[in-house]
């Protein structure tokens, strides 16, 4: 029982990491050019 | 294409990203609630609704990525390397799942974390080549950087149907050849593979849409704010 809970809070926390880096990457690139166009 | 990001694509994600959320949801709730525990295996079992899956999905994101690079060397449209970057991302991370779940699934059904067998061999080189894609992009400025991705997108494919064959090419592998699953198994993992497809399909969209925003960055225009 252990390692199957294991394989998805472990899958839940990689995709965790992944889709917050993907949204800081986004805002970086939106805040970057709502600063150039101020 | 335009680099401006188009207004159906917003209203599209939101829409993308809450199939996407309750088919996984519902995926999990018949793995663990609805599947029958597998009489050897038992619980550990469970482990192939996300594993099966992540696996297939890999294949079918390195696969895009592959035909977005003959796309993008055949007509040096942007958009064709957007595709082939952001499904390579996206892709990567279903295989260091597959990686990550593999490794628990084969402690307890093979008593051993790893084992030099084919299927997990050749896999982990396919992670490592597909990550060194990932490097050389992001090492590379200017107009090289499409080319040289788009012909490692080509290159690196050849992988695919190695990693697909290995169980018949190679003896000693521990991997079924095929999975054959019947009644309420095979209904729960066909779920698990529609769920992960339509989220693959999700998070792809998000890293489509953030290459698209650097595009409209470059080329000065005016994309929207993330919501």
């Amino acid at each position: 029982m252990i390692y199957a809970v294991a394989a998805y809070v472990l899958a839940a926390v990689i995709w965790g990491v992944y889709l917050v880096s993907l949204r800081a990457r986004t805002a970086r690139i939106a805040q970057r050019e709502s600063g150039m166009r101020r | 294409m335009s680099s401006t990001i188009p207004g159906w694509w917003s209203k599209g994600r939101a829409i993308l990203w809450t199939v996407a959320v309750l088919l996984v949801a519902g995926s999990l709730y018949a793995a663990f609630a609805r599947a029958p525990v597998e009489a050897q295996m038992g619980v550990v079992q469970k482990i192939v609704y996300i594993h099966v899956p992540s696996a297939t999905v890999t294949l079918l994101a390195f696969g895009l990525t592959f035909a977005a690079s003959i796309a993008f060397l055949a007509t040096r449209a942007w958009m064709w390397d957007a595709v082939a970057a952001s499904s390579c991302e996206v892709g990567m991370v279903f295989a260091t799942i597959v990686l990550v779940s593999g490794p628990l699934w084969a402690r307890s059904a093979w008593n051993t974390w790893w084992t030099w067998e084919p299927r997990l061999t050749t896999f982990l080189i396919l992670w490592l080549l597909y990550g060194g894609y990932h490097v050389v992009r992001a090492s590379i400025a200017g107009g090289a950087k499409r080319t040289v991705s788009a012909v490692l997108g080509v290159v690196l494919f050849v992988n695919l149907p190695i990693v697909w064959k290995s169980v018949e090419w190679w003896r000693g592998s521990l991997h079924p050849r095929a999975v054959t699953m019947t009644g309420e198994m095979r209904t729960v993992l066909t779920l698990s593979m529609l769920a992960w497809v339509v989220f693959f399909a999700a998070a792809f969209q998000e890293r489509l849409r953030l290459e698209a925003m650097r595009k409209a960055a470059e080329s000065g225009g005016a994309p929207e704010a993330p919501r």
